[in-house]
C-alpha cells in the first residue's frame, strides 16, 4: 500500500513537473472520453425503449417503430392468425397502435395508445401496480374501460390513489380506468392508454398496417418461422399475379422478429454504426495522442529517467510510474468527461421526439452498474495504450547514454511519433470527411426547392375510430374556417403534408417502357389543396369537387401528377394529360384506374432529399380510415395568430374530438430536416475533435523535434542559413507522415462517406466536393499547427543558444 | 559464519568494445582492477582514454563486452536488469559530474529518492536519513529548497548526501568537480575526503592531477588500458615524438 502511495505521488510530481503537456493530454482524453461515454450512450439510448426485451419464443410480426419493411396489412395479419396452426402458438394478439382523442371534459388530446384483441399483458407476465387487467367481457365491449400506463398515471392524475374508477372520454366515448401499469412498462414502445377491442376484417383498426404478437412455445419458434415464410411465399405469389413488377412486392414481405431486433432501420443503424465507430476511434486516437504527449515529456527529462534509474529504480517500477501518470490523468478525464456527457447527451436528445405529455421518447442516459463496469475496462485499456509508447520507451534505454548527454537523438521515438500522427491523420480525414458530408445535408435540406409555397400556411390533424365522425368533423371545422375573415383558404387531405407514408406502387401499363420506380406517393387532397399550397400547374386542370371516384359515376378518380412522373411515365408534361394510371391500394391487394387531368410542377411536400420524386394529387377516398389533415391559408404573417381561433372553434364542434397541436407548414417543413441536422451535428463535433487532436499531435511532435535540434537550428542560422532551410529539414518528414495519412484517410473515407450519400441523401451531395473540403481542411489545420513551433525554430537567438553549449 | 570479502570490487580481462556503424571502437581492454573495502580510488587519464565507461561497468549502469566483474562478492555478468537495479540501490552511490538532481523534487525528495526504491522503508524513516545525510555534507539546513535554488557546489553536495543515504558498499563519483570552479571543487573534495576517513569506500574518475591525489590510490588509463605510472610517462613521451614530428612537417 506504501508503495502504491509512493508510486501516485510520484506520478503526481511527474503531472506537476510538465502541467502544460499533462494538461494537454487531459484534455485531449477528456474530448475522447465524452465522444466515446457519448457514442455509447447515444447508442444505449437509441436502442432501448421503455419496453423491456421479450422472450425469444415472443414474435412480433409488423409494423416496427414506423419501418416500411416487416409492416402487415390488417386483413393480411388476420388471414395469417387463421392460417398459423394453432398447435404451434400459445397466444396471438392483433395489436394496433395510434393516437387517440383523451378528452376529461376541458379540452381533448391527442394520446398514443394500443388496441388490443387478447390478454397481452398476462402473455407478457406484466401485472398491475394498480388495477386489475383486463377481463373477457370487458374484451368483448361490453364495458368501456382503459389500462393506462404509469405515466400517464402521473401526468394526468397527478399519481392519484383513487385513480380507479375515475373516467375519460376516448375518441368520444367515455371509459374507467381499471388498471395502471408499473413503472417502464409500456407496449410496444411509448404508448401511454390501452384499449380492449374486437379486431375482425370489418373493424377500422385493421384497414391499416397493425402488429400481430405471437407467443409460441419456445421448441416451437423453427416451425413457426417456416409457417410465416410459407405465408410470405404465397402472398407474393399472389402479388405476382397482378402484375407487379419483380422487386417491389418485397416491400410488403412480412417475418417473425424480436420486438427489439428491429429497433432501428437501415438508416439509423447506418449513422449509429458510423458514430459509434468514429466515437470510439477518437478514444483511441486520443489515448494515442495522450501517450505521444506523455512519452514527449519523458524524452525530454530522459536524463531525470537515467537518473532514477541509476538510483536503484527497476524498468518495472518506472513503468509502473508511467502508468500510475497515465491513471491519473485519464481517470480524472473520464470523471469530468462522464458530468460532461450527460449534459451532451442529453442535448442530443433534445432533438429527438417528444411524446405530447412532454416526456421524452427515449430513456434517460443513465449510468448504472452496467455501465460502470464496462468503462472501468476502457479506462484500463486506455491508460495501458497511454503508458504503451513510455514503457516501450523504457525497454529501448540506455541508462549510461542518457545520464551523458542530456539531449539525445530521438530518432526511435520519433518514428512513434511518426506513427501515430499518421493514425491521427486517417482518423481527421475520415471523421472531417464524414462530418462535412453531413454538414452537406443538412444544408441542402435548407435549401432545397420544395416546388410549393406555404407561406402563411397552418395545419393540424384529426383522427377518430369513428371515421365518419372523424370526416364529419374535418368538414364543418373547414367550412367554419372558411368564414373567418383571416383565412383565404382551407384545404381538407388525408395526411397531407405528411402524404410520404401514403405510397401506391404503379401497375405498368406499357409492358416496354423503362420502369425503374414503382413506388409513387399519394397525396390525398381535396379542390383547395393547390390554393393553399401555391401548386403551380404545368398541363391540364387542378382537380375539382367531383374528381373523386364516388361521385355518382362510373368514371374513373381524376388525379394530377407531378412533372417528375409524368416525364418519366409520358415524355412530356401534356403527353401525361388525359392518359390513365393503374395502381395498387394500400391494401396492397385492390386494383385502380385514375385519370390525368393536370401536370403540376416538380414539387415535394417534405425535407426528404431525393431528387427524384413521383407525386400522384388524387382525390380523398371518402372511406379513408386515415387520420385527416386540415390545412389553412390564413392571411396573418404569423399564422400562429389563428391558433386560438382554430381551437375554439374545434371545441365548439365536438369537444372529445382533439387537434394534433397546430403548426406552421414552414416550420414543420424545415423540422422534417431535423433528422439531417441532427447527424450533422452528431458528426461535426467528432470532426472538430479529431482536427484538434491531429493538429496538437503535429504541434507537439514538431515542439519537440524544434527542442531537440534547437543547438542544430541556432548553428546553421549563425553560420547563414535563410529561414526555409531551416524549416525544410524540420518538416519534410513530418508532411511526408501527414500526406501518406491523409491518402490512407481518404482510401478509407470515400466509401463511408459514398455510402452516407446513398443511405441518407440519395446520392445528391457531391463526394469529390466534400473530399476536396477535407483535405482542404486538414492541411490547413496541419499548417496552422506548425505555425508556432516553427516561430520559435526560425526566431532563436543564435547567441544565446550557442553560448550554452 | 562466512567472513566479508576484503575484495569489494573484482575486474579481470573486461573489455568493452562499442559498435557504431560497423565501426568497432575499443573503449576499454584488458582491463584488470580490484578494489578493497575503505580504499578510495581516483581513476585519471586523459580525455577519451575509457575512465568513465570503467565507472559506469563498475556502476552496473552498462554491461562488459567480455571479462568477469564481481561486486561484494557477487558475479554481475549474469544478473538481469532488474537485480542490477537492485545492486545499485542497495551497493552503489553515485554522483555525477552535472549533480544530476530532479528539478521538480525538493533537496530533501531528492535525497529520499534511492529510499523510496527500496522496499520496507518507512516514509518517516527515509526523511530521518535522508535529513541525517544531508547535515552529514553540510546541507540540512536546505532541506526544503529545490535544486535550482542553490550553487554548483551546494547542489553537488545535495548529490553526494543522495548517494550517501542508501549506505552503499561503494561511492561512484564521475569528475565531481568537474562542472564546480575551484572552491567548491575543493569543498566537495574535502567533503569526499571527510567521508573516506569515516570507512567510506570510494572510486572517483577525475583528469585533473590535483584531485586525483586526494586519493589513496590512482589508477592510470591510456586508450582504454590501465597503465602504471611509469608506462604513462613512457605513453606520453611517445606521444608528444609524434606530434613534434607533425608539427615538424606542417
Amino acid at each position: 500500500m506504501r508503495a502504491l502511495l509512493d508510486l501516485f505521488a510520484e506520478a503526481w510530481h511527474a503531472i506537476r513537473g510538465s502541467p502544460g503537456l499533462s494538461a494537454l493530454a487531459f484534455l485531449i482524453l477528456c474530448l475522447g472520453w465524452i465522444s466515446s461515454v457519448t457514442g455509447i450512450g447515444m447508442a444505449y439510448v437509441f436502442n432501448t425503449s421503455d419496453q423491456r426485451a421479450l422472450p425469444a419464443h415472443f414474435k412480433i410480426i409488423g409494423e416496427i417503430q414506423g419501418q416500411a419493411n416487416g409492416a402487415i396489412w390488417g386483413a393480411d395479419a388476420i388471414e395469417l392468425r387463421r392460417q398459423l396452426p394453432e398447435s404451434l402458438l400459445r397466444k396471438s394478439i392483433l395489436v394496433r397502435s395510434r393516437l387517440i382523442n383523451v378528452s376529461d371534459g376541458f379540452r381533448p388530446a391527442q394520446i398514443e395508445g394500443t388496441w388490443m384483441d387478447g390478454p397481452l399483458f398476462e402473455e407478457l407476465g406484466w401485472s398491475m401496480a394498480l388495477g386489475r387487467d383486463f377481463n373477457d367481457a370487458e374484451r368483448k365491449g361490453k364495458r368501456l374501460v382503459m389500462i393506462i400506463s404509469h405515466r400517464f398515471w402521473q401526468s394526468q392524475f397527478a399519481g392519484a390513489a383513487d385513480v380507479l374508477g375515475k373516467s375519460l372520454k376516448i375518441d368520444g366515448l367515455s371509459r374507467e380506468v381499471i388498471g395502471v401499469l408499473p413503472p417502464y412498462r409500456a407496449f410496444p414502445f411509448h404508448e401511454q392508454i390501452y384499449l380492449p377491442t374486437q379486431m375482425d376484417a370489418a373493424s377500422p383498426l385493421t384497414k391499416r398496417y397493425v402488429m400481430l404478437v405471437l407467443n409460441a412455445s419456445p421448441e416451437q419458434v423453427p416451425a413457426l418461422d417456416r409457417a410465416v415464410q410459407a405465408f410470405n411465399q404465397a402472398a407474393l405469389k399472389k402479388r405476382s399475379q397482378l402484375d407487379i413488377a419483380s422487386g417491389s412486392g418485397q416491400a410488403r414481405q412480412v417475418s417473425a422478429r424480436n420486438l427489439l431486433e428491429t429497433g432501428f432501420n437501415k438508416e439509423s443503424k447506418l449513422v449509429i454504426g458510423l458514430m459509434m465507430f468514429l466515437s470510439q476511434l477518437l478514444m483511441f486516437v486520443a489515448a494515442c495522442n495522450a501517450g505521444g504527449l506523455l512519452l514527449i515529456r519523458w524524452v525530454l527529462r530522459s536524463a531525470e529517467l537515467a537518473t532514477r534509474a541509476s538510483l536503484g529504480a527497476t524498468i518495472k517500477r518506472l513503468a509502473a510510474a508511467a502508468l500510475a501518470q497515465a491513471l491519473l490523468i485519464a481517470a480524472a478525464a473520464l470523471a469530468v468527461a462522464l458530468v460532461i456527457s450527460r449534459f451532451v447527451a442529453g442535448y442530443l436528445q433534445s432533438f429527438f421526439h417528444t411524446n405530447p405529455n412532454g416526456v421524452p421518447e427515449y430513456i434517460q442516459f443513465d449510468l448504472g452498474l452496467r455501465g460502470i463496469v464496462p468503462l472501468l475496462c476502457a479506462l484500463l485499456l486506455t491508460v495501458a495504450v497511454v503508458a504503451a509508447p513510455v514503457v516501450w520507451r523504457l525497454s529501448k534505454s540506455n541508462l549510461n547514454t542518457e545520464l551523458k548527454k542530456r539531449e539525445r537523438g530521438m530518432s526511435a521515438d520519433y518514428r512513434l511519433g511518426k506513427l501515430l500522427l499518421c493514425v491521427q491523420c486517417i482518423f481527421a480525414v475520415v471523421s472531417v470527411a464524414i462530418a462535412i458530408t453531413a454538414s452537406m445535408g443538412a444544408w441542402q435540406a435548407k435549401r432545397f426547392d420544395y416546388g410549393v409555397s406555404g407561406a402563411g400556411v397552418l395545419m393540424t390533424t384529426v383522427r377518430s375510430t369513428q371515421v365518419a365522425v372523424q370526416h364529419s368533423f374535418a368538414e364543418q371545422l373547414a367550412q367554419r374556417l372558411r368564414l373567418e375573415p383571416n383565412v383565404s383558404a382551407v384545404s381538407v387531405g388525408v395526411a397531407v403534408p405528411q402524404a410520404s407514408i401514403s405510397m401506391r406502387e404503379l401497375l405498368d401499363a406499357r409492358k416496354n417502357a423503362p420502369t425503374p420506380q414503382k413506388s409513387v406517393v399519394f397525396a390525398e387532397v381535396d379542390a383547395f389543396f393547390a390554393d393553399v399550397y401555391a401548386v403551380s400547374l404545368i398541363a391540364g386542370r387542378w382537380l375539382n369537387v367531383d374528381s373523386g371516384a364516388n361521385s355518382g359515376t362510373n368514371a374513373p378518380s381524376e388525379v394530377v401528377i407531378n412533372e417528375t412522373l409524368a416525364i418519366e411515365r409520358f415524355g412530356t408534361a401534356s403527353a401525361a394529360l388525359g392518359q390513365s394510371l393503374t395502381y395498387l391500394e394500400i391494401d396492397g391487394v385492390t386494383k385502380a384506374n385514375v385519370l390525368i387531368v393536370g401536370v403540376s410542377a416538380a414539387t415535394r411536400m417534405d425535407a426528404e432529399l431525393a431528387s427524384k420524386e413521383f407525386l400522384v394529387f388524387a382525390p380523398v377516398g371518402k372511406n379513408s380510415v386515415a387520420a385527416t389533415s386540415i390545412s389553412i391559408k390564413t392571411k396573418y404573417a404569423r399564422p400562429q395568430t389563428l391558433i386560438p381561433r382554430l381551437e375554439q372553434l374545434a371545441l365548439e364542434l365536438n369537444d372529445a374530438i382533439a387537434l394534433t397541436p397546430p403548426r406552421v407548414y414552414s416550420q414543420w417543413r424545415d423540422d422534417s430536416s431535423t433528422g439531417f441536422n441532427v447527424v450533422a451535428n452528431m458528426f461535426l463535433p467528432v470532426g472538430l475533435v479529431a482536427m484538434l487532436m491531429t493538429a496538437s499531435g503535429l504541434g507537439a511532435l514538431l515542439s519537440t523535434l524544434v527542442a531537440q535540434r534547437m543547438r542544430d537550428c541556432s548553428l546553421r542560422r549563425a553560420l547563414g542559413a535563410p529561414g526555409v532551410q531551416l524549416a525544410r529539414p524540420l518538416l519534410q518528414s513530418l508532411w511526408i507522415t501527414c500526406v501518406m495519412g491523409v491518402a490512407l484517410g481518404l482510401a478509407i473515407a470515400v466509401p463511408l462517406t459514398q455510402k452516407l450519400n446513398e443511405v441518407l441523401y440519395s446520392n445528391s451531395l457531391s463526394i469529390t466536393f466534400a473530399l476536396g473540403m477535407t483535405i482542404f481542411i486538414v492541411f490547413l489545420t496541419l499548417a496552422l499547427a506548425c505555425v508556432r513551433p516553427l516561430w520559435r525554430a526560425l526566431h532563436a537567438d543564435p547567441m544565446e543558444i550557442l553560448r550554452q553549449i | 559464519m562466512t567472513q566479508a570479502p576484503m575484495n569489494l570490487i573484482n575486474l579481470s580481462n573486461v573489455a568493452k568494445v562499442f559498435l557504431a556503424d560497423e565501426i568497432e571502437t575499443h573503449a576499454l581492454s584488458d582491463v584488470h582492477l580490484s578494489i578493497n573495502k575503505g580504499e578510495y580510488v581516483s581513476i585519471s587519464g586523459p580525455s577519451g582514454c575509457g575512465k568513465s565507461t570503467l565507472l559506469s561497468l563498475l556502476g552496473l549502469l552498462d554491461t562488459p563486452s567480455s571479462g568477469s566483474y564481481s561486486l561484494n562478492g557477487v558475479n554481475a555478468e549474469k544478473l538481469t536488469p532488474n537485480e542490477r537495479a537492485r545492486i545499485r540501490n542497495k551497493e552503489i552511490g553515485f554522483v555525477f559530474q552535472a549533480f544530476n538532481l530532479i528539478g521538480d523534487l525538493s533537496v530533501l525528495e531528492n535525497v529520499e529518492l534511492p529510499l523510496t526504491y527500496r522496499a520496507g522503508v518507512a516514509k518517516s524513516e527515509r526523511r530521518d536519513r535522508a535529513v541525517a545525510a544531508l547535515e552529514k555534507v553540510g546541507m540540512g539546513h536546505r532541506v526544503s529548497h529545490f535544486p535550482s535554488q542553490l550553487s554548483g557546489g551546494q547542489q553537488q553536495r545535495v548529490a553526494v548526501a543522495r548517494a550517501l543515504v542508501g549506505d552503499p558498499s561503494i561511492l561512484l563519483a564521475d569528475e565531481p568537480t568537474g562542472n564546480l570552479d575551484s572552491k567548491n571543487g575543493e569543498s566537495v573534495m574535502g567533503l569526499l575526503k571527510e567521508l573516506h576517513q569515516a570507512g567510506a569506500t570510494i572510486c572517483m574518475v577525475t583528469h585533473d592531477p590535483r584531485y586525483a591525489d586526494f586519493a589513496d590510490r590512482i589508477i592510470h588509463m591510456f586508450d582504454g588500458r590501465i597503465v602504471d605510472e611509469d608506462t604513462l610517462v613512457k605513453l606520453r613521451e611517445e606521444e608528444d615524438v609524434r606530434l613534434s614530428k607533425l608539427r615538424g612537417r606542417v
